[in-house]
């Protein structure tokens, strides 16, 4: 399946921006992030489709993922 | 009677720095009187002359009126601190545990190497009276705790400029208690967000959970990022001030310098 993933901040670092990539079905949000080598515990909120998700969530065709580090300081 | 002394030394409605001070000083009241009762006259003293088409004088009369709880005063905080002196927000509790260290200099507009060692907090106070003698600060070098609870209270804002996610649990789950709106920012390295809580829980929304090493992370942070974050907070804090509408009420924007884009996220579940 294609699932359009937005990266966001630092994330972007050495990835990208925004990109279509190919999934297997099932594919969790925790898989991707994972799969582009980023550690969950830097996860600040993921959103399918402009709404929140979880980590579990199933991703299906033609979803938009975006992704956010925790941004902390002051 | 300060009323009529104001129209005597007031020209097209203009009333000069030197003359607030001097009437101050001869009717034995502090400049944020004066300035007060001037704009209640329909007379704006000189230092807001540049905001005569932007408010009018019962909105500029409204700012000094209002009371802001700036709930730490390192990056975001001394920004935003300023920035709420120029703006000529009458009362501002500035709240800040912590001394400038030099590691502080290269994004903290307080910190300069005079005051390196001293409270934050202290500096604020300083630099107000070189901005706007006008403006009282209450300084208290505390971390924000239910010690200083019936304080924040008075506020009608409270701006978050704190750098812990466990400590903006606290005041997020306080500022909702006492519905008082709470003006969040946050920065890293070229990046940062900014939103307003209202009745929605945002920063529940944010940060889903306390990072393993909350209070120990020390962030890379340019002064760029902090300023754009920390005026965006500022326009923020105006809007609510006012009771101006702004999109940003129980949403929040993430801002990329490096990308130059500021993006709205919202905050739907």
């Amino acid at each position: 399946m294609k699932v359009t993933v937005k990266l966001f901040a630092f994330f972007r670092d050495g990835r990208f921006k925004v990109e279509e990539r190919e999934y297997p079905e099932p594919t969790a949000v925790s898989e991707v992030i994972v799969g582009l080598g980023i550690n969950l515990d830097e996860i600040g909120i993921t959103m399918i489709n402009s709404r929140h998700c979880q980590f579990e969530t199933l991703l299906k065709e033609g979803d938009n993922l975006a992704i956010f580090p925790v941004i902390g300081g002051g | 009677m300060l009323v009529d002394r104001l129209r005597e030394k007031s020209q097209d409605n203009i009333l000069l720095f030197a003359d607030a001070l001097i009437l101050a000083e001869q009717c034995n009241v502090d400049l944020l009187e004066v300035e007060q009762a001037a704009l209640a006259d329909n007379i704006w003293p000189e230092r807001y002359q540049r905001h005569q088409d932007i408010f009018s004088a019962a909105q500029q009369h409204q700012l000094l009126n209002s009371t802001v709880a700036l709930i730490g005063c390192g990056g975001l905080g001394g920004q935003v601190f300023e920035e709420l002196l120029r703006l000529g927000v009458g009362q501002i509790i500035a709240i800040d545990p912590d001394s400038f260290a030099a590691h502080n200099l290269n994004r903290q507009l307080l910190c300069t190497v005079e005051e390196l060692g001293r409270f934050k907090v202290q500096a604020a106070v300083r630099r107000a009276r070189s901005v706007n003698p006008a403006t009282k600060v209450t300084p208290l070098a505390l971390a924000f705790s239910p010690v200083i609870h019936k304080e924040v209270r008075k506020a009608q804002v409270v701006i978050d400029c704190l750098d812990s996610v466990a400590d903006r649990y606290e005041l997020a789950e306080f500022c909702q208690i006492s519905q008082i709106p709470l003006v969040h920012g946050a920065v890293e390295k070229w990046f940062g967000q900014i939103g307003v809580q209202k009745e929605s829980p945002l920063i529940k929304d944010l940060y889903p959970k306390i990072p393993l090493h909350d209070k120990m992370t020390t962030p890379s942070v340019l002064s760029c990022t902090v300023a754009a974050v920390a005026s965006l907070q500022v326009a923020e804090t105006i809007k609510l001030l006012l009771d101006l509408n702004s999109p940003l009420v129980n949403n929040w924007k993430s801002v990329d310098l490096f990308s130059c884009e500021i993006e709205e996220i919202g905050s739907q579940h």
